[in-house]
């Protein structure tokens, strides 16, 4: 948890009495501002934002919508032992708020970049043209898949398979029951698993 | 090849790699059904977090918090409250005033950085919380931050201190000093920050100063960050 200097100074030779002007800046600033707050959030929870919007400016724009809802809500943030789930269910209700004005489906992931993605799928598959054919090949069908989720079921795949929150956790984010939960899992990675098989994987290379 | 066998090594793999499958791996997988799910869900699980990793464009952090800060500072200028802090220190005391941030030891980032055209505002004969965000690409456990303020400022609560100097760890990402400043007059004055981290060390320079109607307290943040 980032916590700002003030809480961890040592006095320097340079100010002697500078021990008592720490104590006096403890008590002054007793309970964290929202900047400290909030900043070490802003990364992970853009991360979330990405995994549901799969686009960077989209993503960061509803970092800065939450961040604009809570701003004036520091002392409940304050009072909060688990901040990021407590952000992450707030950031949820937007990006559902965003979806319904839009009335998009299959909502965020039809705006899928297939390039973008293929960028960071998978290492190096080596130099053997069919090794590299078999894993584009593979990409494809994964991001076919993911297309095909309903917003809901990508976003409790993320958060459990991702984020690892815990199923009473996401329906906590999502507000429904744990059953629920466990129904957009398993029907979630059974979307993803349409297609996978081994056939075209027989050449690749060991690691 | 055997499950056991057929796990471990997938274990061994960096996860949804799909070249970490071996030839013995894929046709131990035709034969058994359990090990192809067990490899499927590796795959699809590996997909998720590729998707995921993303980087968070460049100052992102300082474009969020800036719009936050700005609408608090609006709300403030409507209705001549200082709430936002409300409970930490009395209400008289507190003006937001802005963001600043430092990025710290950078390769491309110089050493020393004056900032003259940077300007916050702050009211005077009142203690403003002054941000100042230093951004570091890494941990670094103990670094010297030394703040100097010209004659026009001080820390408030000690007669007329105006050089600080402590060592502390900063951590990856997003650190932040709130310095409880006082101006003087209206021309204010430098304030200059160096962190110092064993042989490296940065200097900024910026300039407070003061403002006479505290109620217009609005800074253009984007325009101070580093």
């Amino acid at each position: 948890m980032k916590r700002a200097f003030s809480f961890a100074l040592t006095p320097s030779p340079i100010t002697s009495h500078f021990y008592l002007s720490v104590s006096t800046i403890i008590s002054f600033m007793h309970k964290k501002t929202f900047e400290e707050l909030f900043a070490p959030q802003i990364k992970p929870l853009f991360k979330v934002a990405y995994q549901w919007t799969l686009n960077s400016q989209d993503a960061e724009d509803l970092v800065q919508e939450l961040a604009l809802r809570v701003v004036d809500r520091v002392d409940e943030m304050n009072a909060i032992e688990k901040l990021r789930p407590w952000l992450v269910k707030i950031m949820y209700r937007l990006f559902v708020d965003e979806i319904r004005k839009k009335n998009a489906r299959p909502l965020a992931y039809e705006h899928l970049v297939d390039e973008e993605v293929m960028k960071n799928l998978f290492v190096d598959s080596g130099s053997d043209p069919e090794a590299i054919v078999a894993i584009d090949q593979l990409g494809r069908e994964l991001i076919a898949n993911l297309k095909q989720l309903e917003h809901e079921q990508a976003v409790t795949l993320f958060l459990f398979e991702v984020e690892g929150y815990s199923l009473k956790e996401i329906a906590d984010i999502q507000s429904v029951s744990e059953g629920t939960v466990k129904s957009r899992l398993h029907r979630g990675r059974k979307i993803m698993k349409k297609q996978l098989d081994t056939g075209t994987l027989l050449s690749l290379d060991p690691c | 090849m055997n499950c056991t066998e057929f796990h471990q090594q997938l274990e061994f793999c960096e996860k949804g790699s799909v070249n970490s499958l071996s030839k013995a791996q894929a046709e131990h997988m035709r034969e058994c059904e359990l090990c192809e799910a067990y490899w499927q869900k590796h795959v699809v699980c590996g997909f998720l977090h590729a998707v995921s990793s993303v980087d968070a464009p460049a100052g992102l952090e300082a474009r969020i918090l800036a719009k936050a800060s700005q609408k608090v500072s609006e709300n403030s200028s409507q209705s001549r409250k200082v709430s936002w802090l409300a409970g930490a220190v009395a209400a008289s005391l507190v003006l937001f005033s802005s963001v600043w941030l430092i990025d710290l030891f950078r390769p491309e980032s110089p050493a020393s950085e004056q900032m003259a055209q940077v300007k916050v505002s702050l009211p005077i004969n009142q203690v403003s919380i002054l941000p100042v965000m230093i951004e570091s690409p890494s941990a670094l456990p103990q670094v010297t931050i030394s703040v100097n303020l010209g004659p026009s400022l001080s820390i408030e609560h000690y007669n007329g201190l105006r050089k600080l100097s402590w060592q502390a760890a900063l951590n990856e990402g997003a650190n932040i000093i709130n310095l409880p400043v006082l101006v003087a007059s209206e021309k204010g004055d430098k304030v200059i920050v160096t962190v110092e981290s064993g042989d490296e060390m940065k200097t900024y320079e910026f300039l407070v100063e003061g403002q006479k109607n505290s109620s217009k307290n609005v800074n253009s943040i984007n325009d101070s960050t580093i």
